[in-house]
């Protein structure tokens, strides 16, 4: 009879999946690894920080300090100081009412065992990034062993206790959740709830987001096209955890000081993202480079109703070459004109979609000819415009569009059948609501 | 035939219809004892006395809230089991009570979990019911309930389920504002537990678990059960609560010793009912034999057609309990035909079983509620509490293999008064045939016990896992009684976890819970779609008998209607199928072929075993393939033809007993190499089904294997082999069979004889060695000197014969 050892052994290898990295998993131990005695202090040292111990656990502390007059791509970082006239509430409503946000903001992000959220995955790396007088100071907070947790967690809780304004990335769906589920898991209550937040997923999805693709609006891919930055070296997202779990078992802090440098530099780029879109914001759609960012900067403004500002951003978007982007540009301007029922610019904006477009038509392009066709029928009272665009229509629709054109067509033709003085024409029953 | 005559309106129209329909059984039971056949076609009747209610107060303690709430809907009094059980719970005492069809279980833990609701509003409950379809059935009665008692002042009660089907969006809500929590072991497992910070609060004021239904934590299932529990004791004493179980379970042998296995905690158990009952007769029918040579009776399920359409022409409503869903579709098939409505006109005959999509189950049991659907055909899934109203009859197509399993099934006929009947019609299986012979074994036995083993390797390995991703283990916790630190350094050796100080901290990157299915080896399951008008999925079935009646060419019959399979998808897990009109079904044949692992089988001990024969028991390795097909007419049963598959293997490490008989006893019969390889054949076919009764397990518990016997085989070797009887846990890992059967080993041969030369046949038939088809002329002959030769191995004094 095999002993039970050998018989669990052969159930759990059994049971191994792929991994990304083959395991380390020599000199298993209670005490090996990064708990290692005397382990710590090697690996403080190694990666440059300090450690900081209470009864309950050691975690490690390092801090570094990016210089004023450095640049991160083509911005300078002290550029990235977020000055306390920047419009944050056009990026998130929410803030608007709090006026005191500017004393302490915090840039904000973790690396985490795991992406379900689940009790077993930690933040092992919590990384904090805000602006002194002599740069931008990263600090991070490393936990070497389960039992340093809880004094990461205190450490974290008293940096948000100073913080006026936590900026992350995803922040909203992801760091703070994750970082609330920890603290419940030491059963407390989450300071983060509290803290006025500003993730810049949306933001950054509003002004650089490419259709054909979401990964472009990751915060590596945003470093690139907006800020000129290239990482060398970086290590993959996808290998995070595996690297956390190897440094946790031999010790060695190589595995982990390219997470570390991941993490400081994803904090960095996050200021210069963020400095950049204010900028933007602040300066106006004359300073974009980009339609698109054109685009999404008359999306903020009209969400928070500078409709004159997002107008101007709509008509110079709405010059753009590509007939994708102009199109849905202009659209938004002549909604927005026919809100401020300024129905004649509306549609010549409206005109201005026809003009560049293609058969078959997209979805922006049908909308346009029936607006067209709804504004020449009951405001410019021009029935015979009215047909025409209402027959443009009817040869770009199929399916269940076709009975509501044929509708309106039927009632153009009574109304020109009445205007004739025909006696013969249907009453005028119906009108569009 | 004729339409449905209208449905009796009151009871007593109801009664005489029964006493009509019994009296035509009976009076055919009285001529056979007339007679004095020695095959009665009835072979008992038995009449259970109706009981009245025995009366128990509220205890004193109650909320008078909840009080007002109650006897709002009527209830001014307990029966004495609810007064019993609620006392154990408000006293703080794990409590499990036997629970009878409606005995009114809900009151036993809707009082409790209202009443500490309404002295402490943070009180939270868990509800744990083995479907979600039970859930659901709850939902409603705790709603009203809640209701009730917030019109009377108790405030918001917020009662909730969580499973599956919880919208994401809903989640966080339920979370937040559930006082009560209704869900499945499984959403426990990979949905609450692995997030058990965002149930903080659930888990901080956790006063009562409910378990309902715990007979139906047996087997794999009950062994995942016992280890989540496992979990969720180290969660709840994480945020520091120990709740109170309030179980109920249906009759089995060993509540009590089934739930204090499951939970780890000390039960008090409730098992007298003060419930009324109605007067039920139970009658036990026994299709004649129609070729006494061959030992072949009529059909069963022909036998349960006629049953059936005596009870339902004289305007009863009944259900039918088939064994398979072969057999349910079968019968339902012979009930539409036979009761086949106008044109047009509501199926009043509908067919019911797992498969089905919910949608059309909750039509069924609308259906059966309303008294639309007169007759429904299903599997066991229909045995288990969903709520169906109370039916007149129920008749069981063969024997449900176990006591408790027919109780359970009896109890969905009969309301608190009135008359209702059970009838189980025997099948041709040595089981059925021996029930139906020996109808006090059934009455006086006591019902199986359900055992679980949560200590199965596999599973815990599962469960540790788990438990190292929600919690640190320390360097001296133990899981349950487990021991676990040898555990968790292997884990650690591969990677799962790495100790750290005095904890063990899990350093994965896996959701180890998504690797883990409760409810059957693998957590796939097949999609059938039909491809008759368009692409439309019809049903699924699980993986592991996907292969069995999913193959291609096979006739898929859903509700009647049959479908032959064009093409299995093995990879993407999909079958289509196209509605066909033909007269045959299709039975799949599967090979079993089984590799000893591991001999467990303590030191030879001749006094226990004999010199000659060879016992063991052990870990072993099934591997079984689905080879071919046969096609079977309806009605008749002939076999017109077969074809052959290849379908991939599928395979499971899991427990054994073996019988190997010796060379010399097998060269020492004076028969042919066949007709010894027939009599071993038939000796394993009765040992196989012998072995249930011993162990008091379900049939399907069990698998079969016979090494040394195949054709092929006999047919190479010309030298006399050694064959073995494999009979093995039917689960992956084993859970916990085998080691009693081997130390019953004795008591199984003398069982096995008594089976194989009491029976009335004269070469052997599908009651005791197979049917001769089967086997062979000497099958009976050759396993019954085999059994003469075993016995005195065992150096017993031979049975009586």
């Amino acid at each position: 009879m095999k002993d039970l050892a050998s018989r669990l052994r052969a159930i759990v290898r059994d049971n191994r999946r792929e991994l990304t990295i083959e395991p380390v998993v020599d000199g298993v131990g209670a005490y090996s690894g990064a708990s290692a005695p005397g382990a710590l202090e090697a690996i403080a040292s190694a990666l440059g920080g300090t450690v900081v111990d209470d009864d309950r656990g050691p975690c490690l502390v390092i801090d570094r300090v990016y210089d004023a007059d450095r640049y991160h791509g083509r911005r300078l970082v002290e550029a990235c100081r977020v000055s306390p006239q920047a419009p944050v509430a056009l990026f998130e409503p929410r803030l608007a009412p709090v006026t005191d946000w500017a004393s302490r903001v915090v840039f904000f992000d973790i690396e985490t065992t795991g992406l379900s959220g689940g009790a077993g995955t930690i933040a092992f790396l919590v990384g904090c990034g805000w602006y002194e007088d002599d740069g931008f100071r990263v600090r991070q907070w490393l936990m070497t062993g389960p039992a340093g947790e809880r004094v990461l967690l205190d450490a974290l809780a008293r940096t948000l206790d100073e913080t006026s304004l936590l900026v992350t990335f995803n922040g909203r769906t992801f760091d703070v959740p994750f970082m609330d589920m920890r603290w419940a898991f030491h059963r407390q209550s989450s300071p983060a709830t509290e803290v006025p937040h500003l993730d810049m997923l949306p933001t950054s999805r509003r002004l650089w987001s490419r259709r054909e693709d979401d990964t472009s609006c990751s915060l590596t891919a945003l470093e690139r096209s907006v800020l000129g930055f290239h990482r060398v070296g970086d290590v993959p997202g996808f290998e995070i955890p595996v690297r956390y779990f190897q440094f946790l078992r031999t010790g060695d802090a190589s595995m982990i000081e390219g997470v570390l440098e991941h993490n400081r530099l994803d904090l960095v780029s996050l200021a210069a993202v963020t400095a950049h879109a204010l900028q933007l914001a602040q300066e106006g759609p004359q300073w974009c480079r980009e339609p698109s960012e054109q685009l999404g900067l008359g999306h903020l403004y009209e969400r928070q109703g500078e409709l004159e500002r997002a107008l101007e951003a709509y008509v110079l978007a709405g010059n753009a070459d590509d007939r994708d982007l102009s199109g849905r540009s202009l659209e938004r301007q002549a909604l927005l004109l026919r809100r401020q029922r300024r129905f004649d610019e509306a549609a010549v904006a409206w005109q201005r979609v026809l003009d560049s477009a293609r058969r078959p038509f997209n979805a922006i392009e049908r909308r346009a000819a029936e607006a067209l066709a709804i504004h020449h029928e009951h405001r410019a009272q021009d029935l015979d415009a009215a047909k025409r665009y209402a027959e443009v229509v009817r040869g770009q629709v199929t399916g269940r569009h076709v009975a509501g054109v044929e509708h309106r067509l039927g009632r153009i033709a009574r109304k020109q059948a009445k205007q004739k003085g025909d006696p013969q024409a249907a009453p005028l029953l119906d009108s569009d609501s | 035939m004729s339409n449905l005559p209208v449905l009796p309106v009151d009871a007593r129209s109801k009664d005489e219809s029964l006493t009509a329909a019994l009296s035509r059984m009976l009076s055919e039971h009285d001529r056979a004892l007339r007679v004095s056949d020695d095959d009665p076609h009835v072979t008992t009747v038995r009449r259970i006395e109706a009981v009245d209610a025995q009366y128990a107060p509220f205890p004193d303690s109650l909320d008078p809230r909840l009080l007002q709430a109650v006897s709002g809907r009527g209830i001014s009094q307990l029966y004495t089991h609810q007064a019993e059980a609620i006392g154990h719970a408000l006293a703080g005492r794990h409590v499990v009570t036997i629970t009878p069809t409606a005995s009114g279980k809900t009151l036993c833990y809707n009082v409790p979990v209202m009443d500490a609701i309404l002295k402490d509003s943070s009180t939270r409950a868990l509800y744990l019911f083995p479907t979600k379809a039970l859930a659901q059935d709850q939902l409603a009665e705790l709603h009203q309930m809640a209701e009730l008692v917030g019109a009377e002042g108790g405030g918001d009660i917020g009662v909730f389920t969580y499973d599956g089907d919880t919208p994401q969006d809903a989640r966080r809500a339920i979370r937040g504002r559930a006082h009560v929590v209704l869900s499945n072991p499984d959403m426990v497992h990979s949905g609450i537990l692995p997030h058990h910070p965002r149930w903080a609060k659930l888990f901080e004021n956790l006063k009562y678990i409910i378990i309902d239904e715990l007979h139906a934590y047996r087997g794999v299932f009950g062994s995942h059960l016992g280890n989540i529990l496992r979990r969720l004791h180290r969660v709840c004493r994480h945020y520091g609560s120990s709740p109170i179980f309030i179980c109920s379970s249906a009759t089995i042998a060993n509540p009590r010793e089934l739930a204090e296995r499951l939970t780890g905690e000390t039960f008090e158990l409730v098992e007298q009912s003060g419930a009324p009952r109605g007067e039920k007769y139970f009658i036990f029918v026994n299709p004649p034999v129609v070729n006494a040579q061959l030992g072949i009776r009529r059909s069963y399920l022909a036998e349960t057609r006629r049953v059936a359409i005596e009870f339902l022409k004289r305007g009863l409503q009944i259900i039918v309990f088939a064994q398979s869903r072969l057999a349910t579709e079968i019968l339902t098939t012979y009930m539409k035909d036979a009761f086949a409505g106008p044109p047009g006109a509501a199926d009043v005959v509908r067919g019911y079983r797992g498969g089905y999509l919910p949608l059309r189950r909750r039509e069924i049991e609308r259906g059966l509620r309303s008294g639309d659907v007169r007759c429904v055909v299903s599997t066991s899934a229909l045995e288990l509490g969903i709520d169906i109203g109370a039916l007149d009859v129920a008749v069981m197509a063969g024997y449900p293999g176990s006591i408790a399993a027919t109780w359970q099934r009896a109890g969905r006929a009969g309301r608190r008064s009135g008359r209702s009947a059970a009838v189980l019609v025997a099948s041709s299986a040595p089981i059925d045939q021996f029930v139906a012979r020996n109808p006090d074994y059934f009455f006086d036995a006591s019902p199986e016990h359900a055992l679980v083993n949560p200590d199965n390797l596999h599973i815990l390995l599962d469960h540790v896992k788990c438990a190292a991703f929600e919690l640190p283990f320390t360097s001296t916790e133990t899981f349950g009684e487990f021991n676990v630190q040898e555990m968790l350094s292997i884990l650690s050796e591969e990677g799962f976890v790495q100790q750290a100080g005095d904890q063990w901290q899990w350093t994965h990157e896996s959701y180890p819970a998504d690797a883990v299915s409760l409810r059957s080896v693998s957590s796939d399951n097949f999609i059938i779609v039909d491809l008759t008008h368009g692409e439309r999925v019809i049903g699924e079935t699980d993986y592991t008998s996907a292969p069995s009646v999913l193959h291609e060419k096979a006739i898929y019959i859903l509700e009647g209607q049959l479908y032959q399979v064009e093409r299995l998808d093995f990879d993407n897990r999909k079958a289509f199928v196209r509605a066909v009109e033909c007269d045959y079904y299709t039975d799949a044949i599967d090979y079993t072929k089984v590799t000893i692992l591991d001999d467990m089988t303590p030191s030879p001990d001749p006094e226990a075993n004999g010199p000659l024969s060879d016992v063991h028991h052990g870990e072993v390795h099934v591997v079984s393939r689905v080879v071919g097909f046969k096609k079977i007419k309806f009605y008749t049963n002939e076999n017109i033809g077969a074809g052959e598959l290849d379908l991939p293997e599928q395979q499971m490490h899991t427990s054994s007993y073996w019988l190997t008989i010796p060379r010399e006893m097998m060269e020492a019969l004076p028969y042919g190499i066949a007709d010894r390889r027939d009599g071993v054949l038939g000796l394993a076919f009765a040992m196989r089904n012998v072995a249930p009764l011993l162990l008091m397990c379900d049939s399907h518990d069990l698998g079969l294997s016979v090494d040394g016997v195949s054709a092929e085989e006999a047919a190479a070797v010309t030298a006399v082999v050694a064959p073995t009887i494999f009979i093995y846990d039917n689960y992956p890992g084993g859970i916990g069979f085998s080691e009693p059967l081997y130390s019953m080993h004795t008591d199984l041969i003398a069982k096995t004889r008594e089976l194989i030369d009491g029976c009335p046949c004269q070469s052997g038939c599908p009651s005791c060695v197979g049917p001769e088809g089967n086997t062979g002329p000497l099958a009976k002959t050759v396993a019954s000197q085999l059994l003469a030769l075993l016995s005195a191995a065992v150096a017993l004094p031979p049975p009586a014969a």
